[in-house]
């Protein structure tokens, strides 16, 4: 076993004497086939909840999901960038037309049911939303490395199990370099977020998953806000041990979601988007104490 | 310290006839169109002076320390301040109107409007309009899902009349960019609806801009061309907002747009600015001088009123006494954006 393997490995049992004693009560049988709704997964997302709040992470407001061009952006956007690496010189729209008339090979049946329905206008929304997103991870890489750059296909996750529990530890990278031939050690990871106020939380999520993933670490994790920037993590154990802690709360809140009692609450700003704000003294209390700004500015009324 | 007056700002404006009855458009000055304009700015001839890095660079980094000194004087659970590009023109023309239009988000006809230009020009950028208008927009509409919701609901609940008006209105922007843009070349990586935000003092501050459409610039090798879409007619103060696109991509970016320029739909009309780093430094002073003014109301300071040609839109006209007197035509003042002195010469 390399160095880098036998850092990989030592990762895996890291978590594994982290996660066991706390998901126990998600423990199953070693050979029996978990069913897909029992899974607990543990993504950035929950991640980032459950380090707001345990008792309510997994409270989001919010209606149920349903297609729409925001939603399909990196979907489709990951598809277009495909084609702008594979074929040097191509634009992003005539590569989005080229996806669109290609779909089926390139997406489940849900979004391909959706894109079937879409006329000239939402093919219109959906190209400017998608081509925006590809233009912006372009930029990621110069145009002449733009061909080492291996893509993430719509619904690739990293993922690992967790020996003997209904528990995933999931995540994501939206792209990562070099593409082929290199040992997973030496790979760069991009995530693709909405902001980078929680970079670094993202960075280390992406690196653990990876590193739980392949058993073995990358090197550094970019994350990049479109409008806003980029900043890059070199993946060490101080990265990772941080990550592996957050994991850690999030299964506790994971696991009192599901089979109580209730986790601490941690009111705050948080609050205001709570899904189940109006059960929790704690947070309607927050609330009174602080009115809502707009970008620091009370209203009139 | 770069402290140059802005450059003058030439008074360019196509002039356009559009004849909303039949929509059809007739161009009558080429010069001022986004065609000719991205084929000027393509063939470095519409690029007169190139803004040097490393004074850009310099000017940037003062902004950012005075940001930074003035947002300390700020409240700290006043923070993140945010300074969106509306609010700057709304903070410079009156505290109170900025102050009455927090969190009014309703919509209504003319905010209809704008989103239904701006779903045009992104499917003519991108895969192109069809004949039947209507169809394309309300197609955008449904595939914008929950974001297209309060424009089909405004159109659900609209009059006859109010719903006429606003699909007139689509004809005649689809027939403006038909006629008056033609096909946009793909080589120009058009992108719809970018967002461009930037972070500073330490995350206290936070400067945002919203590109209608961006062309060129990277990762292109092509100059870089940021386009602003308004709903309405051409003006003369929509520069003022351009000031704020061409501070807000270079600091984003680093690098300075070598044009920025304002759409407008209903007339065909377009308002260009080359980026200078005159340009940018007039910005810069304006940005400033609306952030001075959101510290102060954000530590508690009772907004000040100041009269001026948007007072008729303002949702706090009712009870303001020198806004009924502007409307009134008893008071002059100055359009949104002049009340620093920096906007428009």
């Amino acid at each position: 076993m390399t160095g880098d393997l036998a850092a990989g490995a030592e990762w895996r049992a890291r978590a594994t004497a982290l996660l066991g004693p706390i998901t126990d009560r998600l423990a199953v049988p070693a050979g029996r086939k978990v069913p897909y709704g029992d899974l607990v997964r543990l993504d950035d997302h929950a991640v980032r909840r459950a380090g707001e709040c345990l008792a309510f992470s997994d409270a989001d407001a919010g209606e149920d999901y349903v297609e729409s061009a925001a939603n399909a952006r990196r979907r489709v956007g990951l598809a277009v960038l495909a084609g702008l690496r594979d074929r040097p010189g191509l634009d992003p729209v005539t590569a989005f037309d080229e996806v669109m008339a290609d779909r089926a090979r390139w997406f489940g049946d849900r979004l391909v049911d959706w894109l079937d329905g879409l006329g000239p206008g939402g093919r219109g929304a959906l190209a400017a939303e998608a081509c925006g997103y590809a233009v912006a991870v372009a930029g990621w890489v110069p145009p002449a490395r733009m061909g080492d750059v291996r893509i993430s296909r719509p619904g690739d996750w990293l993922e690992w199990a967790v020996p003997g529990r209904a528990l995933r530890v999931r995540g994501r990278c939206d792209a990562m370099t070099p593409r082929r031939g290199a040992r997973p050690a030496d790979r760069r990871l991009l995530v693709v977020v909405g902001a980078l106020e929680r970079a670094e939380m993202v960075a280390g999520h992406a690196a653990l998953a990876y590193t739980l993933t392949t058993a073995s670490r990358p090197q550094r994790v970019t994350v990049l806000a479109p409008a806003e920037g980029r900043t890059a993590f070199a993946v060490d154990d101080h990265l990772l041990l941080d990550a592996l802690e957050r994991l850690g709360a999030a299964a506790q809140a994971a696991v009192a979601a599901r089979f109580g009692p209730p986790a601490p609450t941690s009111p705050g700003p948080w609050c205001n988007r709570c899904g189940r704000a109006e059960e929790c003294p704690a947070g309607a209390e927050w609330s009174a104490d602080r009115p809502v700004r707009f970008g620091g500015l009370l209203p009139l009324r | 310290m770069i402290r140059a007056a802005a450059e003058p700002l030439p008074s360019l404006r196509g002039t356009v006839t559009a004849a909303r009855d039949n929509a059809v458009v007739t161009t009558t000055a080429a010069r001022f169109t986004v065609p000719a304009l991205l084929g000027e700015a393509l063939d470095g001839s519409a690029r007169p002076c190139p803004v040097d890095p490393g004074e850009l660079a310099e000017l940037l980094a003062w902004f950012r320390a005075e940001c930074e000194a003035a947002v300390a004087r700020s409240p700290a659970d006043t923070r993140p301040l945010r300074l969106p590009k509306g609010r700057v023109t709304d903070l410079l023309a009156c505290e109170r109107g900025a102050l009455a239009r927090l969190g009014d988000d309703a919509m209504g006809a003319a905010r209809a409007r704008g989103r239904i230009t701006d779903l045009l020009v992104a499917q003519h950028a991108t895969i192109g309009l069809t004949p039947d208008v209507r169809a394309d927009v309300l197609d955008a509409l449904g595939a914008l899902g929950p974001d297209g919701a309060p424009v089909l609901g405004w159109l659900a609940g609209a009059s006859e009349e109010e719903a006429a008006e606003l699909w007139r209105h689509a004809e005649v922007v689809a027939a403006c960019l038909a006629e008056g843009w033609g096909a946009l070349d793909r080589a120009w990586w058009p992108r719809c609806q970018e967002r461009a935000t930037v972070v500073l003092a330490g995350g206290a501050l936070v400067l945002s801009a919203t590109f209608d459409l961006v062309v060129g610039g990277p990762p292109t090798d092509r100059p870089w061309v940021v386009v602003e879409v308004k709903s309405g007619q051409v003006s003369d103060r929509h520069r003022t907002d351009l000031l704020w696109y061409a501070l807000v991509a270079a600091l984003r970016h680093g690098r300075a747009p070598a044009w920025v320029a304002t759409w407008t739909a209903a007339d065909d009309g377009l308002v260009p600015l080359p980026v200078t780093l005159g340009t940018i430094e007039a910005a810069a002073h304006r940005g400033l001088a609306a952030l001075d003014r959101l510290v102060g109301l954000a530590a508690g300071r009772a907004a000040g009123v100041t009269p001026h040609a948007g007072c008729g839109w303002c949702p706090e006209l009712d009870r303001c006494e020198p806004g009924l007197a502007r409307v009134a035509g008893l008071v002059d003042g100055p359009w949104p954006g002049d009340a620093a002195g920096l906007g428009e010469s």
